[in-house]
């Protein structure tokens, strides 16, 4: 842990909190209704707030994690179906309790996440060892199919499929006791872990062989590392629905900023997705008022302009 | 062969008694009578209806016998569950349909309007009947009451509605004493209806003030400060079964409604989401349940 935190820049971790700082404030300032009493700021907006910066930083430190270790520049926390397992086992669970409910979101979140990785290891494992490519191969196949096997549910179960259809468009309002609090320990403790194996994170990005040559366990970090991160996107998945774009796009931009170390690159890219998600929900729920369009498409609209932003000045300088 | 014989032995008489009948204009009377009663005798019309709400008014209508083909979401009256289904509400088999070899298919608007595209490419004939307002309905039920020949059923199910309705109204309080209502669709998203939505009009009958009156769309997602801020006197929820956890739900503790129990949850959402027979009732069962706070709250004072 020491090596992690000597490598943070104190600069730019600084510069980054204060950004998340006051997009919080601009999060709680800005609101449909603009002379909004104390009452409503703390116990509507807040939680609100909170829940983006949670989503938001778990979705990130997720992206990161996946791409560090698929080594693959496109992966993020939908790429080897942990995303859709998640959707299938909210959509079971919704089923099962017949509505949209914290326990069951999470549960079957949390439990779809978790099954489909852990299949998706298996699959790929050859002779005790899971190469990239056909880790990435089983995921993306086993995402289709999952995907197809929630279609499939839903279509059997059209009035509960209603809700977790609309549900999983994505919304940051909590919609129940608690639902902060598990979201926020499950991302802290994904968050940690992955922090954790920064450096292991740093060499496997090099490639597996120089990662054995240096003496790392590469199946049992990738293991570690890979059920972390599925248990911050299940649980993300569970508090807010499918938000596209934030785990792809800002450890992209964070490493065009700050540099690919892992070390820094997990910490400066949750507090980087804990603003943008916070900004594009706030302009989510003002834009349009009283309606609310739905978050996920503001993350793409604000997100890939600024990605394309970022890619042009690296080339031009 | 005596049978023969006798044929033959009356050939001249029946030919010209036959040949009164042959000349051209009686002919064609005489086949169409005939095609027309085979039509009425033999082949009545065979319907499919693809909403529930239609199932519902065609049951109203007396027209059941006709219906071949229902959607899964068909469920009222019962009998309907027992008529052939052709899909779900959104996703209709197309071969189903052809195989019930229908006369029409009546379809709802909306998520049906491409299937209905489908179906009339096919060269059968379909009708929408989507109705958004009250006129609407009315239309909808002349229409489906002149395809299944029960114009009168439908003349006297309008009437019987607008009777009902007419007494509704003439109890509504005065406009400014209408309490506020904020109706639920979805709880996740937070979606609503407005104006262009029949619940919209059916509240109002009711005697409730939407507090979302102009929204851009019939069917929007809205945000909970919003609610907040507008502070309704009623809730009304329409999310089948996540009702109790209304008073669990962070921050809903503001509005006024929650706060003093306001929330309407026991009314059967097809009632007042199907523009069908029974929306009156949804209605009724809406202004009874504000009548009966009026009073509690009177007889506090």
């Amino acid at each position: 842990m020491k090596k992690q935190i000597a490598a943070i820049n104190i600069r730019q971790l600084l510069i980054l909190i204060a950004i998340l700082v006051g997009s919080v404030f601009i999060g709680l300032a800005v609101g449909p209704v603009s002379n909004a009493g104390r009452e409503l700021i703390l116990r509507i907006r807040l939680p609100r707030v909170l829940m983006a910066a949670i989503v938001g930083g778990g979705l990130a430190c997720a992206g990161a994690v996946f791409q560090g270790i698929l080594k693959n520049p496109l992966a993020d926390p939908f790429i080897i179906g942990t995303s859709s397992g998640a959707a299938l086992g909210i959509a079971l669970g919704t089923i099962a309790g017949k509505a949209i409910q914290p326990y069951t979101s999470y549960i079957g979140g949390i439990a779809g996440a978790f099954v489909v990785t852990l299949a998706v290891y298996r699959i790929a494992r050859i002779r005790r060892h899971a190469p990239v490519e056909t880790l990435i191969l089983a995921g993306v196949i086993m995402s289709s199919f999952v995907s197809a096997m929630t279609m499939l549910v839903m279509s059997l179960f059209r009035r509960e499929a209603s809700e977790v259809y609309f549900f999983l468009m994505g919304t940051l309002q909590p919609y129940g006791r608690g639902v902060i609090t598990i979201t926020f320990i499950f991302v802290v403790i994904g968050a940690l872990v992955s922090w954790f194996f920064a450096r292991e994170l740093n060499i496997l990005s090099q490639g597996e062989e120089t990662a054995l040559h240096l003496g790392i366990e590469v199946e049992k970090v990738r293991r570690i590392l890979f059920f972390s991160a599925s248990m911050v996107v299940g649980s993300v998945v569970a508090a807010s629905g499918m938000i596209g774009f934030v785990g792809l796009i800002i450890p992209h931009i964070v490493r065009l900023l700050t540099g690919p170390d892992h070390r820094t690159l997990i910490p400066n890219s949750i507090l980087a997705g804990a603003t943008l998600l916070i900004l594009c929900d706030t302009l989510a729920r003002t834009i349009a008022r009283p309606v609310e369009i739905p978050v996920g498409i503001v993350t793409a609209l604000c997100g890939a302009p600024f990605f394309v932003y970022l890619l042009l000045k690296r080339k031009r300088g | 062969m005596p049978k023969q014989g006798n044929t033959v032995r009356h050939a001249q008489p029946r030919q010209a008694w036959l040949g009164f009948f042959m000349r051209r204009p009686f002919k064609i009377t005489f086949l169409l009578l005939l095609a027309l009663l085979l039509t009425v005798k033999s082949e009545a019309l065979r319907i499919i209806s693809l909403s529930p709400s239609n199932t519902e008014l065609l049951f109203a209508l007396g027209a059941e016998n006709d219906i071949v083909g229902v959607s899964t979401w068909c469920d009222y009256p019962p009998e309907a569950k027992s008529i052939p289904k052709v899909g779900d509400f959104s996703n209709v088999s197309i071969e189903k349909i052809i195989a019930l070899n229908p006369d029409i298919v009546i379809t709802s608007g909306y998520e049906q309007s491409y299937i209905a595209q489908e179906i009339r490419t096919l060269g059968i004939p379909v009708e929408v009947v989507e109705p958004r307002t009250f006129d609407e309905l009315y239309k909808g039920i002349n229409l489906l009451g002149t395809i299944t020949g029960k114009s009168e059923s439908a003349n006297r199910l309008i009437s019987e509605m607008q009777t009902a309705l007419a007494r509704l109204k003439s109890a509504l309080p005065a406009p400014d004493h209408r309490p506020t209502i904020f109706i639920e669709i979805y709880a996740r998203p937070l979606m609503t209806a407005s104006t262009g939505s029949f619940l919209n009009e059916a509240i109002e009958i009711a005697g409730f003030k939407n507090i979302f009156p102009d929204l851009p769309r019939p069917y929007c997602q809205v945000s909970l400060e919003e609610v907040v801020a507008q502070n309704p006197d009623w809730l009304l929820i329409l999310d089948m079964d996540t009702t109790g956890s209304v008073l669990e739900r962070p921050g809903w503790q503001l509005i006024t409604a929650v706060k003093e129990g306001c929330i309407i949850d026991s009314v059967n959402p097809d009632l007042l989401l199907r523009p069908g027979p029974r929306i009156v009732q949804g209605i009724g069962e809406l202004s009874k349940i504000r009548e009966s706070m009026h009073e509690k709250t009177n007889s506090g004072n």
